[in-house]
């Protein structure tokens, strides 16, 4: 297997594209500081909350499983490197990237809070401390550990999101993918009161089990992550691999 | 050893691309895959390199299936048609990282090729015009080093002076370090020399399969009034005739010399090409793949 | 040498054809280096194998030999063999013919000896 220099050439890919997130993200919160500095100084009342950083981070992982599984089975298969290592690296890839960003993000969490502890309007937020430490501070080392855990799930869920997405449609002829396209905001917005009247029960129920603990919800995120993974897998194994 | 390719089909919705494709290319060699557009030299190059999978047959590399095997892929290196390398990539860094993949990368011959060609290696794939791309891409392939080789009509978009350039590279590449390698063309007569066995594909059918030196000695062009030549061309091999009036010409495959000629028929030799034209013509071939139903 | 290849006779007899030629004009001297498969094949465009086959013509009919490793000379004599068969040939081509051709125009002997003289004086007389 040519798995070393897959696994050096994602890698490479990877370390730039987090590095390059954390760099935007810098950028980013010292805009939002300067709003909250001048909405401050006006004497105006609000806060600015900002947890773009994890939302951001979810979308990226999001864009890159959609673009990363097309480009790379070509640039592999080019190069002498079959399916399964492809898929294989997709993983390796996705593991790597999700563990950079969530490192990343505990950096910029801290980095964050440092910067805006006197600054009374402004609330950083991200996902686990809204969802698991409401109006603590700051985070324990054990917290810190679940959030990083936490993320790693999260992310890794939104590159197989992604890379499922890329899979169904370049499976799908063009008028298919135009009814799909379509068809899933519908089901989604049209869907969700349905679902809601008929499913409230287990619904809830989910959203009880996920909000006790965060190691609830990353068993929900690395379960829907195998499911996709998995599927996409299956739609890997003899996908023909031709310029689009 | 050497590439097997045992009938091979594989259809696109209706349209038969390859028809129970048999093909040995046991011995190291310059093949030529000679046909016209559309005929499925390049699908018979995808299914060989594993980026199709065809619908029944098999591919075997040294013995072993293509499928999904890294190291049977390894072995084998295609310049497609198509770019497959990240379109921000610059020139120099796609040399870089094709040597991660293929240690017996030549990367100074890579370069020294670009100086060559006037290929710019800080260019980005995108930026490069179409038959700056080709060269890319068959530089790429020159200098991979890898026992199997298949340039998919590598001389698209170059103009006379680059396609002069390519093919001696390309001899001067075989000369030094003989492999395999499947040069696919419809630009018969440039190719003509340099192959030492020619395939001709039509249709997804493979319809000739013999050593060049074979085809180019062998076929001659017999003209003369329409009587004499029938006469003397009864009984041999004829592939294409063409008339006007009384006079007639005909093209035969001819495994001994043509000598002896009687009064007033001329011969002459006739080139790969004349020999391709006419085997495209020839009526049994027409309309024969039907993916063997 | 840009020479051009016809397609009428085989490639690897015009080879040895060429390489003949340039052993008899003195392109190429004794114990002198021609050159490689490689050379030749890339100056032609052909198959390395076409041009093997055309460079064997001379090394089985003692024209050329093989130094391991640095590659094909011109063996002593070369020359000499070569001019030996092509008088032969001349023989064979030219005068032959031509003796033929002045019967047809009812040419005698003396004077066909002596428009054979004047020819020398006009070209001059290099070989005397």
């Amino acid at each position: 297997m040519k798995l070393r220099a897959v696994i050096k050439y994602k890698s490479d890919h990877a370390l730039k594209s987090a590095g390059i997130y954390f760099v935007i993200l810098l950028i980013v919160l010292a805009g939002v500081i300067s709003i909250a500095r001048v909405t401050a100084s006006e004497g105006s009342d609000s806060y600015v909350t900002f947890s773009g950083y994890t939302v951001g981070a979810w979308i990226m992982m999001l864009v890159i499983g959609i673009c990363s599984i097309r480009e790379d089975l070509r640039f592999f298969i080019q190069n002498g490197v079959g399916r399964r290592t492809t898929f294989l690296a997709q993983w390796i890839s996705a593991l790597e990237l999700a563990a950079l960003l969530a490192i990343g993000g505990q950096v910029f969490q801290a980095l964050a809070t440092a910067i805006t502890r006197n600054m009374a309007n402004v609330k950083i937020g991200e996902l686990y401390s809204m969802m698991y430490a409401k109006d603590a501070p700051s985070l324990t080392l054990w917290q810190h550990m679940e959030t990083f855990f936490l993320y790693l799930g999260f992310l890794a869920m939104a590159y197989m999101a992604g890379m499922f997405f890329s899979l169904m449609f370049y499976k799908l002829n063009k008028m298919l993918q135009v009814i799909v396209a379509v068809a899933l905001p519908l089901l989604f917005f049209g869907g969700m009161p349905f679902l809601w009247m008929h499913f409230s029960a287990p619904i809830t129920a989910v959203y009880r089990f996920a909000a006790s603990s965060s190691w609830n919800l990353l068993l929900v995120f690395l379960l829907v992550t195998a499911g996709l993974g998995t599927i996409n897998g299956l739609m890997t194994r003899r996908i023909p691999i031709r310029g689009l | 050893m050497g590439i097997e390719i045992s009938k091979v089909t594989k259809k696109f919705g209706d349209t038969c691309a390859l028809s129970e494709v048999d093909l040995e290319l046991k011995e190291q060699g310059l093949y030529g895959l000679l046909g016209n557009n559309g005929a499925g030299k390049t699908t018979l190059f995808n299914v060989i390199t594993n980026r199709l999978f065809p619908d029944s047959g098999s591919v075997c590399i040294d013995g072993e299936s293509v499928a999904d095997r890294d190291e049977v892929l390894g072995k084998i290196y295609m310049m497609g048609e198509e770019n497959y390398y990240p379109e921000d990539m610059k020139v120099f860094k796609a040399f870089e990282k094709t040597g991660l993949f293929y240690p017996q990368f030549d990367l100074e011959k890579a370069l020294e090729l670009s100086r060559q060609f006037g290929l710019d290696t800080r260019k980005k794939i995108t930026k490069l015009s179409t038959g700056y791309a080709s060269i890319f891409r068959m530089i790429l392939a020159l200098c991979v080093n890898t026992p199997y080789l298949l340039l998919d009509e590598p001389v698209l978009g170059l103009d006379a002076r680059h396609r002069d350039m390519f093919y001696k590279a390309l001899i001067e590449k075989y000369a030094e370090a003989p492999c395999t390698i499947v040069i696919s063309t419809h630009l018969i007569q440039e190719v003509a020399h340099i192959i030492g066995h020619a395939i001709v594909i039509r249709d997804g059918s493979i319809i000739k399969d013999a050593p060049a030196e074979e085809l180019l000695k062998g076929c001659w062009s017999i003209s003369g009034s329409k009587d004499k030549v029938e006469a003397f061309t009864r009984g041999m091999r004829v592939v294409k005739t063409s008339a006007i009036g009384g006079l007639s010409s005909v093209l035969v495959e001819s495994a001994d010399e043509i000598s002896a000629l009687p009064e007033g028929l001329e011969k002459q030799k006739a080139t790969l090409q004349d020999y391709f034209i006419a085997l495209m013509d020839k009526e049994e071939h027409k309309n024969e793949a039907s993916c063997g139903n | 040498m840009i020479r051009y290849l016809n397609e009428e006779r085989p490639i690897f007899l015009q080879i040895a054809e060429m390489l003949k030629d340039d052993i008899v004009s003195g392109a190429y001297p004794e114990d002198s280096q021609v050159p490689s498969i490689t050379e030749f094949s890339v100056a032609f465009n052909i198959n390395p194998a076409t041009a093997l086959k055309g460079v064997n013509i001379l090394v089985e009919e003692g024209l050329l030999y093989k130094k391991r490793g640095l590659g094909m000379f011109v063996a002593s004599g070369a020359r000499q063999q070569l001019i030996g068969r092509r008088k032969e040939g001349f023989y064979r081509d030219y005068i032959q013919p031509m003796i033929r051709e002045a019967r047809r125009l009812e040419i005698g002997s003396g004077e066909l000896m002596e428009m054979t003289e004047r020819g020398i004086r006009e070209h001059g007389d290099r070989n005397q």
